[in-house]
C-alpha cells in the first residue's frame, strides 16, 4: 500500500471526528504525512498556522526557547509547555483564530504527524456541524486544561506542579484518553522523556524533579528508569487530577509527601467508569 | 437595534440568529463581591459584561486568592467551557457592580447546535483566547518580573477587542482605562507591590503610562504598547529576561518605528 492509499483509507477515521462521509473521503485525499527526528521543528513560533496535526506515533511538544540571557536552559533548548501523544489532534487554535502560531511545536522523539491543510479543515468546519462541535469539544476541553496549567504555574508548590503534570500526562498520553475525549483504561503511562524534561515541562529543577520522581517511586506509585518515567496505578493520578480540579481551593502548598497522602485517597475513592 | 443585538451583530451573524441568541440572553446585575461562578461546579452560563468589572480567581491555602484576569465591559467569557460538563477551573466574581447578559449554559448548548454559525463564531472567539492563555502561561513560566508585568500591561491595551477576555474602558477620546488598584495588578502579574512600582514608574516616567487614583490609562502611547504585543507574541526566542532599562528601549524603539511610520503613510483626508 502506498503513503497515499493509506492516508486516504484514514477516511473512517475522519468520518468518526463529525465529517460527512464524502467531504471525509475528500479531505482524506488531501492528507499528508511526515516524519521528524528528535528535535525537528514541525510548526515555528510565529508562523502562520498551516495544517491541522494528528501524532500518529512518537510525541510532539508545544514548546518554547528563550532569549540567551535566560536564566533557564540555553538558546535552542526548548521547553515544553504541552506535550501531544500518539492519537492527538492538535495546533487547531492558530487556526481557528487567525492568531500566529504561539510555540514552536517540535518532534520530542522520532515521531510521525498527519497533516490536514488549513483549507481542507475550514472546508470541513464549513460543511460539517458534527465535525465543528467535536473540535469545539477539543477546543473547550483544552482551554479549561491550560487553565489549571496557568495556576499551577502561578500558585502551586514545586510537588503540586510535578504532581499535577504527570497526572496530566496520564490522561493526555492514553489514546483512550485525554484529547481524544474517550474513557481512560490504562493504568501504566509511560512518559519517555528524560528527568530534565519532565522538570522543564512543569518549572521546576532537575534536581528538585529528581528527588520527588524517587520519593513517589520508593513509595510505588512510578517507575523511573533512563529517559523514562512509567506512571503507575494511572488511574489514581488521573482521580487526584480530578479531586484537584474540583475542590473549591487549589492545594497550592503542598508537599511531596501530601502527595502520596491525595494519591492514596484518590486510588481509594470513587473511580471513574469507563463509558464508551 | 439594542445593545446585545449590536455585540452580536459585530460577530458577522445573520438577524434571525441574533434575535434567537438575545431571546435567551437574561439582563441580569450582580452586587460587587457576587459570585457568577464556582470553582469545582458545572458551568451555570456564558456571559457578556455590558458594564461593571469581573474578576476569574482561584482560592488558595491560607484563605487567600489569586486573581487571574479581568473581564471589563464588552468582555465574552465561558463561551469554551459553558457547553460542557466539566467543573470550572476557576471562581468568576465581581469585584465592582456589574450588569452582564446571562445565557444558561442549557441554552448555550441548544443555541450552538441549532445556529451552526453561532457556534462557529463562539468556537473561533475559545480559540482565540486559548492563544492568549498559552500566551499568558509562557509569561509566567518563563517570564521576569519586569517582563510579566510588561506583558500584562500589553495585554490590557491591547483589550479593545470585546473577545480579548481582558477588561479595559474605551472613552469617547479612544482612551484606554483599566480599573485595578496596585493591589490588584500586582496579584495579575503574579509580582509583590514594590516590583510593580519599580516598573510602573520608569515607564509613567517616560511617558508610556499615566498611573493615578488606582487607574491606568495607556493614551496616547496605546499604539507602542500594540505593537509590543505583537512583538512578544511572535518573539523567537522569548526576550523573558528583560530588565526595566530594556523594556523602555524596547518601547522607544517601537515609538521611534511607529511615528516614522505614520510620517511616511500618505494622509488620505476627505474630499471638500
Amino acid at each position: 500500500m502506498t503513503n497515499a492509499e493509506w492516508l486516504r483509507g484514514l477516511s473512517p477515521t475522519l468520518v468518526a471526528l463529525g465529517m460527512t462521509p464524502d467531504v471525509a473521503a475528500s479531505v482524506a485525499g488531501e492528507l499528508r504525512a511526515g516524519a521528524f527526528a528528535p528535535g525537528e521543528v514541525v510548526e515555528r513560533r510565529g508562523d502562520v498556522a498551516a495544517a491541522w496535526m494528528q501524532v500518529s506515533s512518537g510525541l510532539l511538544g508545544s514548546a518554547l526557547c528563550l532569549a540567551p540571557n535566560g536564566a533557564g536552559a540555553p538558546l535552542g533548548e526548548p521547553h515544553p509547555l504541552m506535550l501531544h501523544g500518539p492519537g492527538t489532534w492538535c495546533g487547531e487554535a492558530p487556526l481557528l483564530s487567525g492568531c500566529a502560531c504561539p510555540l514552536d511545536t517540535i518532534a520530542l522523539l522520532p515521531t510521525e504527524v498527519i497533516f490536514m491543510p488549513a483549507p481542507a479543515f475550514r472546508r470541513a468546519l464549513d460543511s460539517c456541524p458534527y465535525f465543528t462541535r467535536h473540535v469545539f469539544n477539543l477546543v473547550g476541553l483544552r482551554a479549561a486544561r491550560m487553565l489549571e496549567i496557568l495556576l499551577a504555574f502561578k500558585h502551586a508548590s514545586p510537588a503540586y506542579r510535578l504532581a499535577y503534570t504527570l497526572a496530566h500526562l496520564a490522561e493526555a498520553l492514553d489514546p483512550r484518553c485525554g484529547f481524544s475525549l474517550q474513557a481512560a483504561t490504562r493504568e501504566r503511562i509511560d512518559i519517555d522523556l528524560p528527568q530534565a524534561a519532565i522538570g522543564r515541562l512543569c518549572g521546576i529543577s532537575r534536581t528538585v524533579a529528581s528527588s520527588l520522581l524517587i520519593a513517589w517511586r520508593e513509595a510505588g506509585w512510578l517507575e523511573v528508569q533512563y529517559a523514562r518515567v512509567g506512571v503507575l496505578h494511572a488511574g489514581a493520578w488521573r482521580a487526584l487530577a480530578r479531586n484537584w480540579r474540583e475542590s473549591p481551593e487549589m492545594a497550592t502548598d503542598i508537599d511531596p509527601a501530601g502527595v502520596l497522602l491525595a494519591l492514596e485517597g484518590a486510588r481509594n475513592g470513587p473511580r471513574l467508569v469507563a463509558t464508551t | 437595534m439594542s445593545f446585545l443585538d449590536d455585540r452580536l451583530a459585530r460577530l458577522g451573524l445573520a438577524s434571525d440568529v441574533r434575535t434567537a441568541v438575545a431571546r435567551q440572553a437574561a439582563l441580569v446585575s450582580i452586587e460587587a463581591g457576587g459570585c457568577l461562578e464556582r470553582r469545582g461546579s458545572r458551568p451555570e452560563a456564558v456571559w457578556y459584561t455590558a458594564s461593571g468589572l469581573v474578576s476569574s480567581r482561584v482560592g488558595l491555602a491560607g484563605g487567600t486568592h489569586g486573581t487571574l484576569v479581568l473581564f471589563g465591559p464588552d468582555t465574552w467569557f465561558n463561551e469554551g467551557v459553558a457547553p460542557f460538563d466539566l467543573p470550572m477551573v476557576v471562581d468568576i466574581v465581581a469585584l465592582a457592580p456589574t450588569s452582564a447578559f446571562r445565557i444558561s449554559a442549557a441554552a448555550y448548548r441548544r443555541l450552538l447546535v441549532e445556529h451552526p454559525l453561532f457556534m462557529r463564531a463562539m468556537l473561533e472567539m475559545a480559540a482565540f483566547r486559548m492563544v492568549r492563555q498559552l500566551q499568558v502561561l509562557v509569561a509566567f513560566k518563563h517570564g521576569s518580573p519586569t517582563f510579566r508585568v510588561a506583558f500584562t500591561l500589553a495585554h490590557f491595551a491591547g483589550s479593545f477587542d470585546p473577545s480579548s477576555g481582558f477588561t479595559a474602558r474605551q472613552d469617547p477620546q479612544g482612551e484606554i482605562q483599566v480599573d485595578a488598584s496596585a493591589g490588584l495588578f500586582a496579584q495579575i502579574a503574579n509580582v509583590s507591590r514594590s516590583v510593580l512600582l519599580e516598573v510602573l514608574v520608569p515607564l509613567e516616567r517616560a511617558g508610556f503610562i499615566e498611573h493615578r487614583y488606582g487607574r491606568l490609562i495607556f493614551t496616547p502611547q496605546r499604539p507602542v504598547w500594540l505593537a509590543l504585543m505583537r512583538q512578544l507574541s511572535v518573539a523567537n526566542p522569548l526576550p523573558a529576561r528583560w530588565s526595566v532599562g530594556q523594556l523602555i528601549a524596547e518601547l522607544e524603539a517601537l515609538r521611534s518605528q511607529i511615528g516614522t511610520a505614520a510620517s511616511q503613510t500618505p494622509h488620505h483626508g476627505l474630499a471638500a
